[in-house]
């Protein structure tokens, strides 16, 4: 949360906002200045009356902005170094950003209004850097649990989804950090098996360990699957499950890949039905053979498991 | 229906008037109600598996280590993929007609991979 602003450092951020506003409302009345910033006027007047000592070093008339006001209109001159108006905070960038994410899924823009809507959150975004999705679908109270546990350097215990696996465990784990990666959050975190990540949105619950336990040890890194795929047919739904699309060679339809789950992998060529064959590796190749033998065992016994 | 995201490439818009006419009777709505999940699976689920699956199913009864649950599916061919990713943990008991196609599904696998 954004710290409260003392009245110093409100009367600052209106000071810089003012030099910018004036310039470009030159001959504005005191008291619609007043109004525009919320203030009074007496505290206007008295942020005016500070405005007239800011300048560059030198401190000359040469160098102070000049200001006049007596009359009650106010034009400024010789303002060059603050005219500018100052960057939006890192809380107001966000607000700005989730507000355009909603206005976009509006079902009621015209196609111009939406490139206009994008080239808006394009430039907010470039200011904000990359990662600067926002996600609505992580509870925020497990963030805030993990972000204590991170900081007091506690154990978690989270239940978690894994939906490769199919099944809800729960684990502990020594959370190293959460990051966002092409908009999902992420924890990543030391278990027993190593460094693994978890997806902030298929944790269902978390708490905190208090027994000062040590990080597990951060070895054994998973082992990278490189995979052969043969289509039996052209198959979008297939090519889009495997993440293979832009890979898919059209003539021998054929594509390599690599990941880092075997489960995942037996999983997903069970599910294209027939459209994929796993070329290699052989194991791999072996296990979806023997899955399906299984199941068409179970199925010869009328559907009946042993 | 055409899903949005697969359309690749430009969309240009052919610069000519009544260039077609919409019938009569059109009417998204019921063109939305009678293609989308207006068939129903009976499935036998391994108990404590399968869970996304479990959101949009209901529960018919429970015995041993299996559940049996109705689900709604649009598309065979989709509730297909879906229980083959489940393997040994789903089961089709219903319509004969779909637990066929997966047995088919099956025996291809088994061939291509042979």
């Amino acid at each position: 949360m954004p710290k409260e602003k003392t009245p110093a450092l409100l009367k600052v951020s209106r000071l810089l906002d003012l030099v910018p506003y004036l310039t470009t409302h030159q001959n504005i009345s005191v008291s619609d200045l007043a109004l525009r910033f919320q203030v009074s006027k007496k505290e206007i007047v008295d942020d005016l009356n500070t405005l007239w000592m800011c300048g560059l070093p030198g401190y000359t008339p040469l160098e102070l902005i000049d200001l006049s006001f007596e009359d009650g209109y106010v034009t400024i001159s010789n303002a060059q170094t603050l005219e500018s108006p100052r960057s939006l905070t890192g809380e107001e960038l966000i607000t700005l950003n989730l507000g355009i994410d909603l206005l976009l899924t509006s079902e009621t823009l015209s196609s111009e209004q939406i490139m206009r809507i994008k080239r808006i959150q394009e430039k907010i975004q470039s200011i904000m850097g990359s990662n600067s999705g926002i996600i609505s679908n992580v509870d925020s109270a497990h963030r805030a649990v993990i972000l204590q546990a991170i900081s007091e350097r506690n154990s978690l215990a989270i239940d978690y989804h894994s939906l490769v696996r199919d099944e809800v465990r729960t684990r502990t784990v020594s959370p190293l950090s959460i990051y966002v990666d092409n908009r999902v959050e992420y924890l990543e975190a030391s278990t027993r098996d190593g460094v693994r990540t978890f997806r902030l949105d298929r944790v269902s619950s978390v708490s905190i360990i208090k027994e000062n336990e040590k990080p597990v040890a951060q070895t054994a890194t998973a082992r990278q699957i490189k995979a052969e795929l043969q289509f039996t047919k052209s198959d979008r739904y297939s090519a889009e499950s495997l993440g293979v699309l832009a890979a898919l060679d059209m003539n021998s339809l054929t594509a390599a890949i690599e990941c880092f789950s075997p489960e995942w992998l037996e999983r997903t060529i069970l599910s294209c039905a027939g459209a994929v064959e796993l070329r290699s590796p052989q194991d791999l190749r072996t296990e979806v053979r023997l899955r399906a033998l299984k199941l068409l065992e179970i199925y010869s016994t009328d559907g009946l498991p042993a | 229906m055409f899903r949005l995201d697969r359309i690749v490439g430009e969309v240009t818009l052919i610069e000519r008037e009544e260039a077609f006419t919409v019938p009569m009777e059109f009417d998204v709505k019921t063109l939305l109600g009678t293609n989308s999940y207006s068939n129903e699976a009976l499935l036998r689920l391994r108990k404590g598996k399968a869970h996304s699956l479990r959101e949009s199913a209901t529960l018919v009864s429970s015995d041993g280590e299996w559940d049996l649950v109705k689900i709604k599916y649009a598309d065979e061919q989709q509730i297909i993929r879906q229980s083959l990713w489940y393997g040994s943990d789903l089961l089709i008991v219903e319509p004969l007609e779909l637990r066929d196609r997966l047995i088919t599904a099956l025996q291809k696998m088994v061939e291509i991979h042979a």
